[in-house]
């Protein structure tokens, strides 16, 4: 149904990539240079390398072939893929870093959501370093504020509610 | 190689923290570096509803610390924490919780909702502003305060009386901090009636319609939802001049001793509240406890559908306004349970040394747990626990 042009993006160390127009739409960044009539030669991306460009690319082909697909990809399935393409221990924080950076600067809402929730993941399970002195820093400007920190650190054993 | 995380922008900073549904997550978050630290505020504004912790009594009536610290409870790591709150004094009453604001009466007039989070406190208009409190007299020891009921008959209640009797809840639409145009309505036991004001006013007012729809009241969407013993509710308009007030006629429900409303999603559910009276002839005291809940559904006609299995929704209900939380938002808490405290005791024994009633009821099972939290010093000399959803605005 979607007519299969494609479109020819280059990274910003010179990589070219050629995608499905309905791939690259997506990215609502490039789905406006398209429609402004700036598609004729390779669209240049100079905010995000090849590697990640190459992820980028990745998990849009994933997501637009899951909506087109005869029997639809299953919801769960899709979520799974996501998770397991987000892993951190993979995915190392700076590859997570520029994916932010490059999912926002794209304009890839889906994605923009996924990379924030694995960093908002990795607040929660206190995977982010914080710097010693940061702490005192903290404690000096609201008491309260730091009650509630010590308390979360404080967790020793979650008691378990389920019987 | 570290990665740079203060270079984040400050617009993705706040997606971020948009998926940050827990306080203390926020507060980590704002410790992670100096950058994200000042391009976030202090206060998150779209926190969803914090887990509730218990405030408890304090354990040592007679101590002479007269600073006043106060325990509380922490469901989420099931430990007891110590906060400084003078609304632990025990000679205070709390006679409502919402939105994270405590409603406090003592042995004054004064009327003040207060955040035990912030310390940010704000005064309602006091106890002799009510339409049925015809006068005060500070000197008239013992009959300080003068009230007519329905029928033009006068009686005095003294400052203790007016404490712990005259008002039975307080409940707020919104976070005084927050909304400048908040309103609170305030059930009164004298004259079963409500009665509201808002920010700025001067006095109370009746709300002449809603008069006996006594039971308890909740806010939603703007308005006030207010039900009586038998299951009819009364929805409350008080956004103009004068309140306007239509009616829900619900079939007559009968049954159980207590009615509660909450909001569960988008549904009104009524919670009965069956209460077990034991007598005890050697102290010649009759003492209750909580047997078992039922749970009802606002369903069309209208009327009450009874409701077996509340699914993911945790109910807290007591001295507080009554709120629901879905489980899955936070560890370790489960589903379909109604948590509850005491909150009809102290205005019905003299210091009898009995235990308060309050616990976690599951509607699975119909089988009611203590709180982890319990102690055998929650006796009914102390002033009872109540829920309150800390809210750092």
């Amino acid at each position: 149904m979607a007519s299969s042009r494609k479109i020819t993006l280059r990274s910003s160390d010179g990589e070219s990539f050629e995608v499905e127009e309905a791939v690259a739409v997506e990215s609502q960044t490039i789905k406006h240079m398209i429609e402004d009539d700036c598609a004729d030669n390779a669209i240049p991306l100079p905010n995000v390398t090849s590697k990640i460009l190459a992820k980028v690319i990745e998990y849009c082909k994933k997501h637009v072939d899951a909506s087109k697909a005869e029997d639809r990809v299953n919801d769960e399935d899709l979520k799974a893929w996501d998770a397991a393409f987000i892993k951190v221990d993979q995915v190392d924080q700076a590859t997570l870093f520029d994916l932010i950076l490059a999912a926002n600067y794209l304009n890839i809402k889906s994605l923009l959501d996924l990379t924030c929730q694995t960093v908002a993941d990795m607040i929660k399970g206190n995977l982010f370093p914080v710097r010693n002195e940061w702490l005192n820093f903290t404690f000096s400007i609201a008491n309260r504020e730091l009650v509630l920190v010590c308390l979360t650190e404080w967790v020793a054993h979650r008691r378990l509610f389920c019987s | 190689m570290a990665v740079d995380w203060s270079q984040l922008p400050s617009d993705l900073l706040e997606s971020i923290s948009t998926k940050l549904p827990l306080y203390a997550d926020y507060i980590r978050f704002r410790t992670v570096c100096r950058t994200w630290r000042s391009s976030t505020a202090k206060t998150p504004n779209h926190l969803p509803p914090q887990l509730p912790w218990l405030l408890l009594p304090r354990f040592k009536p007679q101590s002479r610390n007269r600073s006043c610290s106060g325990y509380f409870y922490n469901l989420l790591d099931d430990k007891v924490h110590v906060l400084r709150i003078t609304e632990m004094y025990l000679r205070k009453r709390r006679c409502g919780s919402s939105h994270g604001w405590l409603a406090i009466l003592d042995e004054s007039p004064s009327v003040v909702l207060v955040n035990p989070l912030t310390g940010a406190k704000m005064d309602l208009p006091p106890l002799y502003t009510f339409p049925d409190v015809v006068g005060f007299n500070f000197p008239d020891v013992g009959r300080e305060y003068l009230l007519r009921d329905g029928d033009h008959r006068l009686s005095t209640r003294n400052l203790k009386d007016m404490r712990d009797c005259f008002v039975k809840k307080v409940v707020l639409s919104s976070s005084p901090a927050k909304d400048s145009q908040f309103v609170a309505v305030a059930i009164l036991h004298h004259s079963n009636s409500l009665a509201y004001c808002r920010n700025g006013d001067e006095r109370w007012r009746f709300i002449e319609e809603a008069n006996s729809y006594c039971e308890d009241v909740i806010y939603g969407d703007g308005l006030f939802y207010a039900v009586n013993t038998f299951g009819l509710i009364a929805v409350c308009d008080v956004n103009g001049d004068s309140p306007r007030v239509s009616y829900i006629e619900t079939r007559r429900h009968f049954g159980g001793d207590i009615q509660y409303l909450v909001g569960v999603g988008d549904d009104l559910m009524l919670v009965t509240r069956h209460l077990d009276s034991n007598f005890w002839p050697e102290l010649d005291q009759t003492v209750y406890r909580t047997t078992l809940f039922d749970v009802f559904k606002l369903g069309d006609e209208p009327r009450w559908e009874w409701v077996t299995d509340l699914g993911d929704y945790m109910i807290f209900i007591g001295q507080n306004s009554s709120f629901a939380l879905l489980a899955s938002d936070f560890p370790g808490c489960m589903g379909n349970s109604i948590y509850y405290t005491d909150d009809y005791s102290d205005s019905n024994y003299d210091g009898f040394l009995e235990e308060q009633d309050m616990g976690i009821y599951r509607l699975g099972d119909a089988s009611i747990e203590k709180l982890p939290c319990y102690s055998p010093n929650f006796s009914l000399r102390s002033t009872p626990p109540i829920w309150l959803s800390p809210n750092p605005c």
